[in-house]
C-alpha cells in the first residue's frame, strides 16, 4: 500500500483532475496519512467564507509538491474570537503558516450604504480603521508565533447600479481598493515573514463574472464556482510555497525551436523564425520572458547542439534576437550530449544540479536528461510554442516573494566576473593582476542597512569561513551589545562592485587580547589577498585602542579546508591545535600595496 | 441517456458521500446515507452543476432529496439547454 499511495502522488504532477477526483484522492490521502512520504504543513486559515470547501484541492495540490496539509479553519468571525482573545485555543497550538483570506466585504460590510457621499475625509478615516485592524491582527500573531503570515490583498466587483457613475464619484470603490492594497504593502514591511497573497491579480486574471457563484454565495457562503475553487487553491499554494521552497538559480535553454523557430545549422540564419510577425513574434516574446527571469537574479545558460561560432554570430547580429551572448552566464554550443553539458554548466556556475531548470523542445533530450540527471528540474515543454511562456511560468521554479539587492545584480556580477577571469590570463604573476584590478575595499561596522546581508552571508558562506558560526540578525545585535566588533567588507574594482562580500567579527578577551570569532569571504572575491588586507586593517585598528594580541581560530567543517593554514601562513604563532596568536607589536601582518582601503563612517 | 446520467450521478454520490457505489441505488436519500448532511449536500450540488454543466436554481438545489430526484432534475435541466 505504501508504494501504492505514494506512486499515485508521483503520477499526479501533470494530470488535470476533475473536482470529484480531487475529493476522492484527498480522502484517500487522509485515510493513508501515516503511509505518505509527505512533509506535514500546518496552516491556520482565517476567512469569512466557507474556506473548508477548498480542502480537497489544497490537499492534493500540496501533496504534488511534497506536503501534507493539516489545516485549521477559522471561519465566520473567528478572527475576533481567536486572535484577539489571548486565552483562545489557537495560542496553544503551533502553525507553519497563518493565512488570512479576508475580502473587501469583510472589512467594509455594507459599503453600498454609504458609498455615495463618501468624501476624502471619510475615506481616510475608513483607511485608518483598516490599517489599525490589520496592524492589530499582525501584532497579535507576531507576538505569539514565528510562523509565516500570508494576507490576501483586496479586490471587489463594482456595484452594478453605480457602475457607470463610479468613475465620477469623488471616492470610488476602486479608489478605496487601490489605497487598501498600497497601505497593506506598507503595513507588512514593518513585520518579518509577512507576505501578501495577490487576490487582486487573481480576480483580475479570471474576472468576477466567471469566478463568483452567486447562488452558492447566498446559499452556503461559498463565493467561488468549483472550477475557480480549484484555480484559487493552486494560486494560494503557489504563493505559500514560494516562502518555503528555495527558488531555482539557473535556467538552461535549448536554442533551435525553443528560443527561435527553425534549426540554425540547417535552415540558415536568414530563414530562422524570429521577429515582429507570426510565428517569429512568439519566439521573440518568449525571449523577453527569459530576460525577465534573468532580472530576478537567475542565471541564464544555453545548451545547444550547434556550432558555437554560428550561434554567437547569429545572436549578436540579429536585432530581433533579444537574448545576447552577454546575457548568458554559461554557453554550451557543441555536439556533446546535453547531460554532460548541464554537468559542466553546474560546475562553471558553482551551483547544484537541483537548482537547475532545463527547457528544451525535444522530448528525446528531455528524457535523456531526466534519466541521466534526475535532480535537474526538466520542464515538460508542450509542442505548441504559444504555450512555452505559460508552461515556464506555471512551473513556479523561479517564484520569489522578495527580491534582494543581490538578486538584482547577480547575473551582471557574474558577467563582470567572467571578464575578470579573462583578464587574469594576461598577467605574468598574480600580484600584477591584483594590482591591475584597482580594488577599493570599504569596511564598515554593522548597521541597519547591512545587517540583513551580513546574516545572509554568515549563513551561506562555507569555503572561506574560519569558524562557520551561523548568526542571525538577533544574534548579531546581541554580540554587538556584548562588546564584539562586527565589520562588513565591500569590494569594488575596475570591473564593478561585488557588493558586501565579507564579514569579520572580533571578540574582546581579558588582557587586551582580541579573538577573531568569525572571518569569512564570499568565494567571489577569493584569490586576491583581501584576507591579508583585512587582518592588517584589524591589527592597525587594535593598536589605536591599545590591543596586545590577535587570537585566530580555525574550526574545521566539511567545506572550509581551503583556509586551514591561513594563520600559519601569515606567521601567527600556534597556541593550540586550533588557535594561533599574533602579537600586535610585531608590526604589519601584511604590507598592503595592492588596494585602497576606506573605512566608512558609523 | 438516462442510464448514462444515472451512472454518473451514482458515481458522484459515491465519491462525495464516501460510500461504495454498490451500497447506493436510485432511492438512496439523506435517511439511508449516513454522510448525507448539509455540507455534503452543498458539495453534491456543486459537483452535479460542474459535471453536467448546468445551473440549478436555489429551490431546485434544495429539492434534491434522493438520487432519483437528482437524476430527474438533471434531465429536466438538460432539456432546457
Amino acid at each position: 500500500m505504501k508504494i501504492g499511495i505514494n506512486k499515485i502522488i508521483n503520477d499526479l504532477s501533470e494530470k488535470k483532475l476533475t473536482s470529484a477526483e480531487y475529493i476522492n484522492l484527498s480522502r484517500k490521502f487522509y485515510k493513508n496519512k501515516k503511509k505518505l512520504d509527505l512533509k506535514p504543513l500546518n496552516i491556520a486559515f482565517f476567512s469569512n467564507y466557507t474556506l473548508e470547501f477548498l480542502e480537497p484541492y489544497l490537499n492534493v495540490n500540496l501533496a504534488k509538491k511534497g506536503y501534507f496539509l493539516s489545516a485549521n479553519y477559522n471561519t465566520y468571525g473567528m478572527i475576533e474570537q481567536n486572535i484577539f482573545n489571548s486565552s483562545s485555543e489557537i495560542y496553544t497550538k503551533e502553525f507553519d503558516i497563518f493565512f488570512f483570506d479576508l475580502k473587501f466585504e469583510d472589512i467594509f460590510p455594507n459599503f453600498e450604504d454609504y458609498q455615495i457621499g463618501l468624501n476624502q475625509d471619510k475615506a481616510n478615516e475608513l483607511l485608518l480603521n483598516f490599517e489599525n485592524y490589520i496592524s492589530n491582527l499582525l501584532d497579535n500573531i507576531r507576538n505569539n508565533f514565528k510562523s509565516h503570515i500570508f494576507i490576501s490583498n483586496f479586490s471587489s466587483q463594482v456595484n452594478n447600479v453605480y457602475s457607470i457613475l463610479e468613475q465620477n464619484l469623488e471616492i470610488s470603490k476602486s479608489d478605496i481598493i487601490f489605497k487598501m492594497n498600497k497601505l497593506l504593502i506598507q503595513i507588512i514591511k514593518k513585520y518579518s515573514l509577512v507576505y501578501i497573497y495577490n487576490y487582486y491579480s487573481f480576480s483580475l486574471n479570471y474576472g468576477f463574472h466567471n469566478i463568483i457563484d452567486t447562488k452558492m454565495s447566498f446559499l452556503a457562503n461559498i463565493p467561488f464556482k468549483v472550477k475557480y475553487q480549484i484555480k484559487l487553491s493552486e494560486s494560494l499554494i503557489e504563493t505559500v510555497l514560494s516562502a518555503l521552497l528555495t527558488p531555482k538559480k539557473c535556467l538552461i535553454c535549448d536554442l533551435d525551436n525553443t528560443l527561435w523557430g527553425g534549426v540554425l545549422g540547417e535552415d540558415g540564419p536568414n530563414n530562422i523564425e524570429l521577429g515582429e510577425s507570426f510565428p517569429g513574434n512568439i519566439y521573440k516574446d518568449f525571449q523577453r520572458s527569459i530576460l525577465s527571469i534573468r532580472n530576478l537574479g537567475v542565471f541564464i545558460a544555453i545548451a545547444t547542439k550547434n556550432d558555437a561560432k554560428d550561434v554567437i554570430e547569429f545572436m549578436n547580429n540579429n536585432k530581433d534576437c533579444l537574448l545576447k551572448p552577454k546575457h548568458i552566464s554559461a554557453f554550451k554550443a557543441n555536439w556533446k550530449d546535453k547531460a554532460s553539458n548541464i554537468m559542466e554548466i553546474s560546475k562553471e556556475l558553482n551551483i547544484g544540479l537541483d537548482s537547475i531548470v532545463f527547457f528544451d523542445d525535444s522530448k528525446h533530450e528531455r528524457d535523456w536528461v531526466k534519466n541521466q540527471l534526475p535532480e535537474v528540474n526538466v520542464i515538460n515543454v508542450p509542442n505548441n510554442p504559444l504555450l512555452y511562456k505559460k508552461t515556464l511560468f506555471k512551473s513556479t521554479h523561479f517564484n520569489k516573494l522578495t527580491l534582494s539587492e543581490e538578486d538584482k545584480v547577480r547575473p551582471v556580477l557574474f558577467e563582470t566576473e567572467k571578464k575578470r577571469r579573462l583578464s587574469k590570463n594576461k598577467f605574468k604573476n598574480i600580484e600584477e593582476y591584483i594590482i591591475s584590478l584597482k580594488m577599493k575595499i570599504t569596511i564598515s561596522k554593522i548597521n541597519d542597512q547591512n545587517i540583513n546581508r551580513t546574516s545572509q552571508l554568515l549563513n551561506k558562506v562555507n569555503q572561506f569561513n574560519l569558524t562557520t558560526k551561523r548568526y542571525n540578525e538577533n544574534n548579531l545585535l546581541k554580540l554587538k551589545e556584548e562588546g564584539y566588533i562586527i565589520y562588513t567588507i565591500r569590494v569594488e574594482d575596475k570591473f564593478g562592485d561585488t557588493g558586501l562580500t565579507g564579514v569579520i567579527i572580533i571578540q574582546p578577551l581579558p588582557n587586551k587580547i582580541w579573538k577573531i570569532d568569525t572571518f569569512l569571504l564570499s568565494c567571489r572575491v577569493l584569490g586576491r589577498n583581501i584576507e591579508k588586507v583585512i587582518l592588517n586593517f584589524i591589527s592597525k585598528k587594535l593598536i589605536k585602542i591599545n590591543g596586545q594580541a590577535i587570537l585566530g581560530e580555525f574550526i574545521p567543517s566539511k567545506k572550509n579546508m581551503l583556509v586551514k593554514d591561513l594563520y600559519k601562513n601569515l606567521n601567527f604563532i600556534k597556541k593550540s591545535n586550533k588557535t594561533w596568536l599574533w602579537e600586535i607589536n610585531k608590526g604589519l601582518i601584511y604590507d598592503n600595496n595592492i588596494c585602497e582601503i576606506v573605512e566608512a563612517d558609523d | 441517456m438516462t442510464n448514462e446520467i444515472e451512472k454518473k450521478v451514482l458515481n458522484l454520490f459515491s465519491i462525495v458521500m464516501d460510500i461504495p457505489i454498490k451500497n447506493l441505488n436510485k432511492n438512496s436519500n439523506p435517511d439511508t446515507v449516513e454522510n448525507w448532511d448539509s455540507l455534503s449536500h452543498v458539495k453534491m450540488i456543486m459537483e452535479i452543476e460542474s459535471e453536467f454543466n448546468i445551473d440549478l436554481l436555489p429551490d431546485e438545489a434544495l429539492e434534491i432529496f434522493s438520487i432519483d430526484s437528482a437524476i430527474k432534475i438533471i434531465i429536466a435541466k438538460q432539456l432546457q439547454l
